[in-house]
């Protein structure tokens, strides 16, 4: 049964049950009247129910299907995240290698003004 | 010779990161908090269908309660054999009946669990967007600056000692050339670490949008047809012209709520509660509380509808702004109209909390 037709149907038992609530309100029925009314609104209210449980179930079914790309996206975020953080410590290393970089320099600039220094004595 | 190779590398990565257009820091942060916002809260739709289950069941109850009240004397006096039969065909419907609200159940939970691999994913987005990787970096950066700092402050003193060389008669050319190597080698330093600093930068931006824009443009499809499928089974509930029925028929059921509770009732009340189905409808009061969960669950279902329709508005001009390019003109129109929709998306949050926690107060009672 289509979701549309599904919708037609439970709209149109919802109709029939608040007209039998309606006839059950008139006193002039007896209570065998009434009781073969409250059989007939049981059946279409379990009918509504059920009709309603089945529309639900389709349209979930559906929708949750979709889901599954979500998912393998969600995969391919997360292989980025590592990669990222990766990167980032490279680059984050590659920095300290130019600080020690430059700790040579210094050192190498010392050495230099000895050099200078001893050329001067000499 | 030195600094001209430093200018060749400079060239070169400028035109290795430049042409393919990244995110600014406060891009990158907005999107960041759009996750974040999104991830506090954890919607349930499945509230308005397990209110509803509710109602369906008072109202069957009540239907079927007020003509048996009569069978009520046959049974308190013993008046039918073996099972009245009205009592017994109360009880095959309600296991009937509760076969179905297991289903329904089972739909509310089903409805929940669909939001969960959308909050996984916009989870990671906020991780893939998130500026911590670049504050990584700024911190490496610092003790750089402050060693080419050191570094850079040696070289006065030590054209102080290259001068008294060369007045001390030192051959020029030597003392001048240890002079000149030793202001190119710091020169040099200096540029690499801000270099490194820079282009990484730059780089882990870059990859972070590419990252983003694939991932987003992918997945925008499936986002918008899913918040529509969600949209269109919470209007199910929601709707005025919903074929589900209302709460507003409930209110008359109010003085026969008060005969059924002074009736003695004991072995309905035992049936009942024999095919597990508890008996708190005899208690008085049961319509108006029941009554404050419906209204509840349908303004929390309203303000759900509202976020998941912010959401997806937000997602597709993010999917825009990236496709086009964040930095150029059309672009930023679509970033300007993702900042709105994510604005609305955590406003409507807010309201959706407000009904949880009040529904949950309601439930607790």
């Amino acid at each position: 049964m289509a979701g549309s037709e599904r919708i037609k149907i439970m709209k149109a038992l919802t109709k029939l049950i608040d007209e039998i609530d309606e006839l059950r309100e008139n006193e002039d029925y007896d209570y065998p009247a009434k009781k073969n009314l409250n059989q007939c609104r049981q059946k279409l209210w379990i009918m509504h129910q059920s009709i309603l449980s089945a529309e639900l179930d389709e349209r979930i079914a559906i929708t949750k299907a979709k889901t599954t790309s979500l998912a393998k996206i969600a995969q391919d975020l997360k292989a980025a995240d590592a990669r990222l953080n990766g990167v980032a410590e490279k680059i984050s290393q590659a920095a300290k290698a130019v600080d020690k970089l430059v700790e040579m320099t210094k050192k190498s600039v010392e050495l230099a003004a000895t050099v200078a220094k001893i050329a001067t004595v000499l | 010779m030195k600094l001209l190779l430093q200018c060749k590398i400079v060239f070169v990565s400028l035109l290795l990161v430049s042409g393919c257009a990244s995110l600014t820091e406060t891009q990158m942060k907005s999107i960041s908090t759009f996750s974040h916002e999104y991830s506090k809260l954890t919607l349930t739709p499945g509230n308005i269908i397990r209110s509803n289950i509710e109602v369906q069941y008072l109202d069957h109850k009540l239907t079927v309660n007020k003509d048996r009240v009569p069978d009520l004397d046959k049974i308190r006096n013993k008046a039918c054999a073996t099972g009245c039969d009205s009592l017994t065909e109360m009880f095959n419907e309600l296991v009937e009946y509760k076969e179905l609200q297991e289903a329904h159940v089972r739909a509310a939970q089903a409805l929940d669990a669909i939001l969960k691999p959308i909050k996984n994913y916009i989870a990671l987005l906020g991780s893939v967007a998130d500026t911590d990787y670049n504050e990584g970096l700024s911190e490496s950066s610092q003790a750089l600056a402050s060693s080419f700092n050191a570094a850079l402050s040696e070289i006065p003193k030590n054209i102080t000692s290259a001068k008294n060389a060369i007045n001390a008669g030192a051959a020029k050319t030597t003392v001048e050339n240890v002079f000149m190597a030793k202001n190119d080698i710091a020169k040099a330093s200096s540029y690499i670490g801000t270099i490194t600093y820079w282009l990484g930068k730059v780089y882990v931006r870059q990859q972070q949008t590419k990252a983003l824009k694939i991932a987003v443009t992918a997945s925008n499809p499936a986002i918008s047809t899913i918040v529509d499928d969600l949209v269109g089974i919470l209007d199910i509930y929601t709707d005025e012209k919903s074929p589900i029925r209302t709460i507003a028929k409930y209110k008359k059921y109010k003085p026969i709520m008060k005969q059924i509770t002074t009736e003695k009732t004991l072995k309905l009340r035992n049936t009942i509660s024999s095919a597990g189905l508890t008996d708190s409808s005899y208690k008085e009061g049961l319509i108006s509380e029941t009554e404050i969960k419906i209204k509840l669950a349908i303004s929390e279902g309203v303000a759900t509808k509202k976020v998941l329709e912010a959401f997806k508005k937000a997602h597709n001009s993010l999917a825009l702004s990236l496709e086009k390019d964040p930095s150029g003109e059309s672009g930023k129109v679509k970033y300007a109209d993702f900042l709105d929709s994510a604005q609305t998306m955590i406003e409507e949050l807010k309201e959706v909390g407000k009904f949880q926690k009040k529904l949950e107060e309601a439930l607790l009672k």
